[in-house]
């Protein structure tokens, strides 16, 4: 310490002559307060044990940015079948258009088959037994289901997309838009629907059963050109109504999958109330 | 490093699996036993933050870890009784991805995934696929995976269920190097897991935690109270009837039977030594003997 001059106000009330004495010496001296660095390392040292911000929000924001952390990491877990049976599947599309299929006839049968088969990675640690370890990870089994959800969802809309303006740059006289919201209202139907049979069954029959009954209804379609037709040329809003409904399934059943996951255990607990 | 357990449920329908269990953990192993169906499992899920508590609360340093949320499960580890793993993974690349789901660094993780399969003896299969191993090494597996984030809280669920003696004593050598400054909860029916090295051992019977005490200080309570007699082989179904009896032997037209009673029992009854193995005997009247043939029966 050294001597310096500044003064520092005193409070009102007169002090002793003890306390004034004190004060005075106290006075010659500077205290050097701590730099940046060492202010910064006592608040890093510090911060373990502060209590979060556990406001809802900042809680929302955070699962959101885990969900898009976990899905980059899970798209390099995701076995690389997945993609290619996808892939080969719409260039089977493609090829089907040149023999001289309705192309409105290929979208409608491909729009959701990638998710149907994503149910596989959806669900492969609830059935292949590792569900109980994941969802003592941090980012736990819930995350990287809605994680996989996501992804698998994106990417079946994107090759749907792609395959729609492919066929838009090809066909003359096809409506992209037309085209879009006529795949997407299966797409969104029978992922609402995919998801509340396989939340409840095993992912082995629920995607045999769910791609059997798809493949069945789109051939009934071909022996039925009336109601392909009727199904084509339906008008705008009997669409987005279509579409809103599917979506609301699949989020009503998101909500129900977590729920189910986080009470999977519930069965458990029974067998040991077994005494 | 403090974990409470206050009050702690879990009921399904009008049965309780765990019933107002409460308990102060500090670092340190701690054993928890208990017949089939006391709720270890039950009890191990809710500290793993598996399954939610019916009511109560699970607290790490004064913090509900119903709050804590992810930060509570950046804390822990845990290896779950039945667990399976993706068996078209190699171990490398199962542990490199739990550690993505655990949150560590990647550069990080890289060393210590080597560290970990050095120390469950698994280097050399490093990089064969899950599917090939056996039940003991897929246990090893799972307690590299359990220590990937160093944790500070470990759960592990019948950990040594498959391991050979000689592994079963690494892993408690291990757990005894390890527990210094961390909290091991260990769930196990193979007492002599934890008989060393157990801090406390926390006894369970249908839910309810009946006993949390040093091995020492249980030891001390079956003092006098464990016997061996030696019976003619016809009078052994007497001898059941009327005692809590363990072990067993037949010696030619005689059997010894150990026994547990408040007071001698036959005249020629010789007091024993207590094993910390006796508990079971003690306060569910059933031999580890009894409880290996009904855990078979279950399974």
């Amino acid at each position: 310490m050294k001597k310096r001059e500044q003064e520092w106000d005193l409070p009102e009330e007169p002090f002793s002559s003890d306390h004034e004495e004190v004060i005075n010496r106290l006075h010659q001296y500077e205290v050097d307060f701590p730099d940046e660095a060492e202010m910064n390392r006592t608040v890093e040292a510090v911060k373990m044990y502060m209590t979060e911000n556990t406001n809802r929000r900042s809680l929302i924001k955070d699962h959101v940015f885990n969900i898009i952390r976990v899905a980059l990491m899970d798209i390099t877990y995701i076995k690389p079948l997945y993609w290619i049976v996808s892939i080969l599947l719409y260039t089977a599309g493609i090829l089907f258009y040149w023999t001289g299929q309705n192309p409105y006839f290929i979208v409608l049968t491909l729009s959701p088959l990638p998710f149907i088969l994503g149910i596989f990675e959806i669900f492969r640690g609830r059935d292949e037994g590792m569900l109980e370890l994941e969802m003592s990870f941090k980012f736990n089994a819930a995350s990287m289901m809605l994680s996989k959800l996501f992804i698998i969802a994106v990417f079946n809309i994107l090759l749907n997309s792609l395959l729609s303006v492919y066929f838009a740059v090809v066909q003359e006289n096809l409506n992209l838009l037309h085209m879009t919201m006529y795949w997407l209202t299966p797409f969104t139907m029978v992922c609402g629907l995919s998801l509340m049979i396989a939340t409840r069954v095993r992912r082995n029959y629920s995607v045999a059963c769910l791609i059997s009954i798809w493949i069945i209804l789109c051939l009934s379609l071909l022996k039925i050109p009336a109601l392909e037709d009727k199904l084509t040329t339906m008008n705008k809003a009997a669409y987005a109504l279509l579409i809103v409904l599917g979506t609301v399934l699949f989020i009503i059943q998101i909500k129900l999958l977590f729920s189910k996951t986080t009470s999977y255990f519930e069965r458990n607990v029974r067998l040991e109330t077994n005494y | 490093m403090k974990l409470t357990i206050s009050g702690l449920s879990r009921t399904y329908k009008d049965k309780a699996a765990i019933d107002d269990v409460s308990a102060e953990l500090t670092a340190g192993v701690y054993g928890l036993v208990g017949p089939n169906g006391a709720g270890k499992t039950t009890l191990m899920r809710m500290l793993a933050d598996v399954l939610k508590p019916s009511q109560g609360t699970i607290q790490l340093d004064d913090e509900d870890i119903r709050f804590m949320d992810y930060r509570y499960r950046e804390l822990i580890g845990y290896l779950p009784q039945d667990c399976e793993f993706y068996s078209y993974f190699t171990a490398n690349r199962f542990l490199k991805y739990v550690s993505a789901l655990k949150g560590l660094n990647e550069k990080h993780a890289k060393g210590k995934i080597d560290d970990l399969l050095r120390l469950v003896n698994l280097s050399k299969e490093k990089h064969k696929k899950i599917g090939s191993f056996s039940g003991g090494m897929k246990r090893r597996l799972g307690i590299a995976q359990a220590l990937l984030n160093d944790p500070k809280v470990l759960i592990l669920d019948e950990p040594t269920s498959g391991l050979d003696p000689k592994e079963r004593v690494r892993f408690r050598n291990l757990l005894s190097d390890i527990s210094e400054d961390r909290i091991v909860i260990l769930s196990t029916h193979i007492i002599s897991d934890i008989e060393y090295i157990a801090k406390e051992v926390l006894v369970l019977k249908e839910g309810k935690l009946i006993i949390q005490e040093t091995p020492e200080k249980i030891l001390h309570e079956l003092n006098d109270k464990v016997w061996h007699v030696t019976v003619p082989a016809h009078e052994i179904n007497l001898l059941e009837q009327r005692f809590t009896v363990g072990n067993l032997m037949r010696k030619g037209k005689e059997v010894e039977a150990r026994i547990i009673s408040e007071t001698k029992p036959l005249p020629t009854a010789v007091v024993q030594t207590p094993r910390l193995e006796d508990i079971y005997l003690y306060y569910f009247g059933e031999s580890l003997d009894e409880y290996d043939e009904e855990m078979e029966a279950f399974k």
